[in-house]
């Protein structure tokens, strides 16, 4: 299983060497800001005149990539659990770190869509309540790394952390919000059921989406680089310190 | 409408261009770091 999905990684990585996909990534950003203030029209149903709803377009695909970073974190977790290779551990660590990021950038947006919709920056609705609890998680995992010294220790122990974490969390993100009462409802059911309005669901899966995914994909390249420049650096400084005990 | 709308996307716009000129710059300079260190290695 883990061969073929890391021929997979290696061929979408391969396919994304480079700087071109970079700035895509920026025109496919500045585009969905365009078209989220200038193209799409307001949505019925929603606050300041319909165009309350636009904030959607950010609030969602953060909220989505904040998901993905879970999954993707375990099966980094996994992986390193099966073959005690350290760099699977460090994937595992970013793809962690990533999602705090982009869960707080659903919490902040989330935030200002609930002060224009309801009334309150915080209504302690149960998908609010499942965001803190799922942020709280992320930031337990990094303070319980970074608490252990021991390389192959700390490896382990948050390894099986974001194994231990992954079902929570899914059940706050996929159950708890469908099965109990949630201000959310209106909004989720005009997001799934695409009742937004012409060009909200193509904005939203072929600009928006597309866009905060390889923004995920660019930081996540960026954090390893920077771990592979950590690596060389200690390297360096042991072996000088070798010759200085020469 | 449009006018206030095309004003109230500078600012978004201008954020994000502000991002991403950081995040190249910081990607050329990791690679550039990275690049050299081999090279002292080899």
């Amino acid at each position: 299983m883990f061969g073929k999905a890391n021929k997979l990684t290696r061929k979408v990585t391969g396919l994304i060497k480079g700087l071109w996909w970079k700035i895509l990534v920026g025109v496919w950003m500045s585009a969905t800001i365009y078209c989220a203030f200038i193209v799409v029209g307001p949505a019925h149903g929603f606050s300041m005149n319909g165009e309350g709803a636009k904030i959607i377009f950010f609030h969602v695909p953060s909220a989505w990539l904040a998901t993905l970073s879970y999954v993707v974190a375990a099966f980094y977790a996994i992986q390193y659990l099966i073959r005690q290779n350290i760099e699977s551990d460090e994937k595992c660590a970013t793809s962690m770190e990533l999602g705090l990021v982009f869960g707080l950038c659903a919490t902040v947006t989330g935030s200002i869509f609930s002060h224009n919709e309801w009334g309150k920056y915080w209504s302690f609705d149960p998908r609010q309540t499942s965001i803190l609890v799922i942020l709280l998680l992320f930031t337990a995992y990094l303070v319980l790394r970074n608490s252990i010294t021991e390389p192959r220790k700390r490896a382990i122990i948050s390894s099986v952390y974001a194994l231990a974490a992954l079902p929570p969390a899914m059940f706050l993100i996929w159950v708890v919000p469908r099965v109990v009462e949630s201000l959310h409802q209106f909004a989720n059911q005009a997001v799934i059921g695409d009742k937004l309005g012409g060009s909200y669901g193509p904005v939203l899966y072929f600009l928006a989406l597309p866009a905060f995914l390889g923004l995920f994909i660019w930081m996540f390249q960026l954090r390893m680089q920077y771990y592979k420049l950590y690596l060389l650096n200690q390297k360096m400084k042991a072996e000088k310190k070798q010759c200085n005990l020469k | 409408m449009q006018s206030e709308m095309i004003s109230l996307a500078i600012a978004p716009l201008i954020i994000w261009g502000t991002v991403f000129a950081y995040l190249l710059i910081l990607d050329k300079k990791i690679s550039a770091m990275l690049s050299s260190k081999k090279e002292d290695d080899l």
